[in-house]
């Protein structure tokens, strides 16, 4: 266990800092800095010369990167010079939105992706799966700007039911928080939920298939039975492993949820920051982003390695 | 039979006065204000990031913080006549060089403290010293700004300025309080009729009426201003009432909003010219561009009517624009016979390019990728260059890199490019090559005209000489301007009192309204 | 002559128009130990999961088949549910995947024996552990918190066997119980099956490639070719006289087998091509393409001709005593 936590967590830290240099190059070759789009196209020479020095711009770039790097870990992740609030103080006010959206979206996908990946797996040999099949192909390809724009349309315009945007923050009124949440889970949740449905789909197929299945219904399971206490369990294993492609389907698809919805995230704030070239910010955003993926990504192996117990042997 | 006839002539009466009583109680209602609704919500497109007037010039804060939550020193009425504002009475020495202004004491800030001369003093050092130009630009004769008496602010002149002047009644005459220093990101303190009670990045700014300020009691004395980036999401808000009006929206929707009727349910509003221009800049400083046959020739080649009508904007969005140097509506003038001096005539104009010798030449012309309304803008451009027959080679960069450019490298790369903004006449003045304006542009004639201008002592004279500028702009063909955005605003038809901006481009949230 | 627990007759089991097994009859009498041989392929396994129930979808069976008097073939799957476990259950060949890798022992034993006749002197635990001695497993409590993966093939193998035996079925269905055991084991752990057959005083089916295997442990032989019976009667009979052209040449096959193991012969007398795979059985014998005997009579089906107590499907039965 020990030597196999060690590898993965050397893969972490490898992973973190090629990331972290690609990010570093990346930002620097979008072009543009902070000074000249925050000051306007009037600004002068100098006072740009002067943010780019007091941004630490100026410096060589190797001594930029290191310092951007110890400065991350050590937790400082600096001003945000588009609002001049610091970035740790503004990401304490957008990580709660990205999260609730992450969550109510996860929510949404496992209310969809569950019992639609279990029926069209029961019924993979019929026509009613096949249609599932087909609807959860659409739901992947569904692009969210499009079924978020006819939800919100459906539901905010013509019903007038939920807001069409915008986000209440939890502390000061949690339902309509809650009513804020609905819409962009369920736009963001519908493409994860087919994902979902997907891999459900091909795991119960899968378990179902393997002998000790019969085995069971040998001994007087019925085929119910058999899918929910034998199924579902073992099927849950190859499922965690994707756990991690649907948390990168999740980050990609805030970003344009939370635009769409006008919902004050954190993917909105790296776009913001991203067209206002504070690059710093950007860089620091980004990165905190890769290292939730990775850490999510460690937690998955670590809990493939626990729930498979023959892993462990091996 | 004369009883009858009297009897008639009451019930007539009767029935006359009771039709006129109903049908002014009718009118009187329809135009009456609803004083239960008080509050509004209104979208912007951008969220600005900070709310500092002194570091921040963007369109997204300069439309809600200076007209609402600060007061200017003096402030100007749509014909530019001065009228009391923070300071209450002024004077100005014979020759124009020595302003007195008598703070108002009984001003208040929306912390409760009193605008003092220290404060006056502290804000326009603020914009004098600050890191934006145009703000800068009143300030260019200034020699000492000091605090004379408790409630008194001297400024004296190196020479008469008019743009001094006029310049206390824009965002270079904001007042603030020397305590904000600092605070001003996330919480501006001012004088206005509001104060800013909450701004989430990202989300909204909430205006709550400022029970300090001097102003009168406003009718809606609640606004929150929601951040909708996504255009179409805009829309839907809009629709499903959500939000009650969106100032200015972006180009990119202009088609939907045409199309979908928004401009039927919803008060349109088009704002009188403001600043908002799309020119052609030609490089001065490279060659071939700068050959003076060519920015005229160019000039003959745009169809300034089909430009504007390839933008899909709503009707009277946009205006063809011939004129330079429109920051005030008064000098305003839309296209016209008169004052377009450069006809469209693109076989003269390719013919006048062969003529200088540039008829082989490949130009670049350079458009703005990240700002969606030019690079439209630069298509259509391209599009009627081409075919006027010059060999036009298209480029995009995107903004960043734009103004990087021309802060950084002299003379610019570009040699014909697209720009969209407020440009002004000031922006080519150069008095300091490496200070001030295009660095592709720098004519002593120009700059002499312009300083001029500024120690004008009459408005005649004043505008004849702004005018002359103008001209002398375009015969250089440095600039060829192309449209005016005269802005558009979609508000709830139940909301009115929208008023045209006098500090800069501000939208007055106090002249607001609800309509029962 | 004891009850018959289990009536065959005119049993198929098909998918479309592939049939795996081919209107079979036979019977297994209560207490009666019955092996099934032939080739892998021959539709012995498809024979064991029909009569289960637990075909794979699109398979299908028909005919009759009477397990007390109740038909098994139109019983519906609730029905089945029922007697699984309990009437007729069955002991898989491959133990470390018919067993659930992500349960311990104990737990997968414990829905096993959900349905288990459990004296009153007795409690539940009691009777798993009384059971996993008479399955001759060491140490059985600590056996019970393992996962499958942790035991050995043979231990595995025994609790599958206590699977099948824990809720006093009458008829156990094994399905090649020793294949995926150590041959040095086998033994034991047929020994424990069929230890535990008797205790219950359960008939047992027992399905096999092993002729020794059957030889050993069962009464009566069946020997399957490509979906048919051809052979069937006493073991004693069918081993010491085989009728059947192929029964004699897959005993002879056998034989030469065990004497390469042992090392007393180098050559290999296999029979000569391949049985025919379902989709592609010829009409008439299914046997004729590899038979040395094989006439222009064996384009027609032969039925099963009675010889005593045995039933063979051939035409050219030259000896006709027992």
């Amino acid at each position: 266990m020990s030597i196999f936590l060690f590898r993965r967590f050397l893969a972490f830290l490898v992973a973190f800092f090629l990331t972290s240099i690609l990010i570093f190059v990346l930002v620097r070759v979008i072009g543009g800095n902070p000074a000249t789009t925050l000051l306007g196209e009037y600004s002068t020479p100098e006072a740009v010369r002067e943010i780019e020095i007091q941004l630490g711009l100026d410096r060589p770039i190797v001594i930029q990167y290191f310092e951007w790097i110890i400065n991350l870990c050590s937790g400082d992740l600096g001003t945000s010079f588009r609002s001049g609030l610091e970035v740790n103080y503004l990401l304490a006010s957008a990580i709660p939105v990205s999260i609730s959206l992450s969550i109510g979206a996860l929510i949404v996908a496992v209310l969809i992706g569950f019992p639609l990946g279990i029926i069209s797996a029961v019924k993979s040999y019929r026509g009613s799966g096949t249609a599932l099949d087909f609807f959860s192909q659409i739901g992947v390809a569904m692009p969210i700007f499009w079924s978020g724009a006819l939800l919100s349309m459906f539901f905010g315009v013509r019903l007038g039911l939920l807001p069409t945007g915008g986000w209440v923050g939890w502390s000061e009124n949690y339902a309509q928080s809650l009513r804020h949440l609905v819409l962009p889970s369920i736009a963001l949740g519908i493409g994860i939920g087919s994902v979902i449905t997907r891999f459900v789909r091909t795991a119960v197929v899968e378990v179902m298939r393997q002998d000790y299945v019969r085995t069971g219904r040998a001994f007087g399971m019925s085929e119910y039975r058999a899918l929910f206490s034998i199924g579902l369990r073992n099927a849950s294993l190859p499922i965690v492993t994707v756990l991690g492609n649907i948390v990168s389907h999740l980050v990609g698809g805030t970003v344009i949820t939370e635009t769409l919805f006008s919902m004050p995230g954190l993917s909105r704030m790296i776009l913001d920051n991203v067209i206002s070239r504070d690059i710093l910010v950007v860089q620091n955003l980004v990165m905190i982003i890769v290292v939730y993926i990775l850490i999510v990504n460690f937690i998955v192996d670590i809990s493939y390695f626990s729930l498979d117990k023959r892993l462990r042997v091996k | 039979m004369g009883a009858k006839k009297r009897h008639i002539f009451k019930v007539l009466a009767l029935v006359i006065s009771v039709f006129t009583s109903v049908f002014w109680a009718g009118l009187s209602s329809a135009s009456s204000i609803d004083t239960k609704k008080t509050s509004m919500t209104l979208s912007m497109f951008q969220d600005p990031g900070r709310l500092d007037v002194v570091t921040q010039a963007a369109t997204s804060l300069i439309l809600w913080i200076p007209g609402n939550v600060y007061e200017p020193l003096v402030s100007f009425d749509s014909s530019d006549k001065p009228s009391p504002s923070v300071a209450k009475s002024w004077t100005v020495s014979p020759d124009g060089k020595t302003y007195k202004f008598e703070i108002d004491e009984s001003r208040k800030f929306s912390d409760g403290s009193k605008v003092t001369a220290a404060d006056v003093v502290y804000s326009l050092e603020q914009f004098k010293n600050g890191p934006i130009l145009a703000y800068k630009g009143p300030f260019a004769n200034v020699s000492t700004i000091k605090a004379t008496k408790k409630n008194e602010v001297t400024i004296v002149l190196t020479a008469r300025s008019r743009g001094f002047f006029r310049g206390m009644g824009t965002m270079a005459g904001l007042v603030m309080p020397a305590s904000s220093e600092g605070k001003r990101n996330s919480n501006p303190i001012g004088s206005g009729p509001y104060k800013v009670v909450d701004y989430k990045p990202g989300s909204h700014i909430q205006f709550e009426y400022n029970k300090r300020s001097s102003a009168k009691k406003p009718a809606i004395t609640s606004v929150k201003v929601r951040f909708i980036t996504d255009s179409p999401a805009s829309l839907l808000a809009l629709r499903a009432g959500e939000v009650d009006g969106l100032p200015i929206t972006s180009s990119s929707i202009w088609s939907r909003i045409s199309s979908e009727g928004y401009t039927k349910d919803f008060r349109k509003i088009l704002k009188p010219a403001s600043g908002e221009l799309h020119w052609l800049m030609v490089n001065q400083k490279l060659a071939p561009y700068n050959n003076p046959a060519f920015g005229k020739a160019i000039a003959k080649m745009i169809n300034r009517d089909t430009y504007v009508a390839g933008l899909g904007a709503p009707k009277g969005a946009m205006v063809p624009q011939c004129g330079w140097g429109i920051m005030t509506a008064r000098t305003f003038k839309p296209a016209s016979k008169e004052n377009c001096e450069i006809d469209y005539n693109p076989a003269q104009g390719m013919k006048e390019i062969v003529a200088a010798g540039l008829g082989d030449q490949v130009f670049e012309f350079v458009g703005l990728t990240d700002v969606p309304s030019l690079r439209l803008s630069a298509d259509l451009i391209t599009q009627q260059l081409q075919s006027a027959g010059l060999k036009v080679k298209r480029k995009d960069i995107p903004l960043a890199q734009y103004s990087s450019t021309i802060f950084n490298s002299r003379p610019p790369a570009y040699g014909l490019s697209l720009m969209g903004g407020s440009g002004t006449l000031a922006d080519f003045v150069c008095l300091d090559q490496q200070k001030y304006g295009y660095q592709t542009y720098c004519s002593p004639e120009y700059t002499k005209l312009m300083q001029r201008a500024d120690r004008a002592t009459s408005d005649a004279d004043y505008f004849k000489l702004i005018s002359e500028a103008n001209t002398l702009l375009q015969k250089d063909g440095v600039v060829i301007p192309l449209l005016a955005r005269t802005g558009l605003g979609l508000y709830n038809k139940k909301l009115m009192g929208w008023t045209p901006p006098t500090i800069r481009v501000e939208i007055r949230l106090s002249d607001f309204r609800w309509e029962k | 002559m004891s009850k018959d627990l289990l009536t065959v007759k005119n049993y198929s089991v098909s998918s479309g128009s592939i049939s795996a097994v081919r209107q079979v009859d036979f019977k297994v009498s209560e207490n009666e130990k019955l092996g099934i041989v032939g080739e892998s392929g021959a539709g012995k396994s498809m024979l064991g999961l029909s009569l289960m129930g637990l075909l794979p979808f699109g398979w299908e069976s028909t005919g009759s088949a009477e397990l007390a008097g109740r038909e098994l073939v139109s019983m519906s799957e609730k029905d089945l549910v029922g007697i699984r476990g309990r009437d007729i259950s069955m002991v898989f060949q491959d133990s470390l995947s018919a067993l659930n890798p992500m349960k311990k022992i104990g737990k997968q034993l414990e829905f096993a024996f959900k349905h288990a006749e459990v004296s009153r002197s007795e409690s539940f635990d009691e009777y798993i552990l009384t059971l996993m001695h008479s399955l001759k497993i060491d140490d059985p409590e600590l056996s019970l918190q393992k996962y499958p993966h942790q035991l050995s093939g043979g231990q595995r193998q025994r609790i599958l066997i206590g699977m099948a035996v824990a809720c006093n079925p009458r008829l156990i269905v094994a399905d090649e119980p020793t294949t995926s055991v150590d041959s040095v084991i086998q033994r034991d752990v047929l020994d424990v099956l069929i230890s535990n057959v008797s205790r219950l005083g359960a008939s047992l089916v027992l399905i096999t490639h092993d002729l020794a295997v059957v030889s050993n442990y069962c009464e009566k032989i069946i020997v399957m070719y490509a979906g048919k019976i051809v052979e069937s009667g006493p073991v004693v009979s069918v081993m010491g006289n085989p009728k059947h052209p192929y029964t004699k040449a897959l005993i002879g096959s056998h034989i030469s087998l065990k004497h390469i193991k042992s090392g007393m012969s180098k050559r290999l007398p296999v029979i000569p091509g391949m049985m025919p795979a379902i989709q592609a059985i010829p009409t008439g014998c299914a046997f004729k393409t590899r038979c040395g005997s094989a006439t222009a009579a064996c384009e027609v089906q032969p039925p099963n001709f009675l010889v005593g107590e045995r039933t063979v499907s051939c035409w050219h039965i030259e000896d006709q005593s027992e």
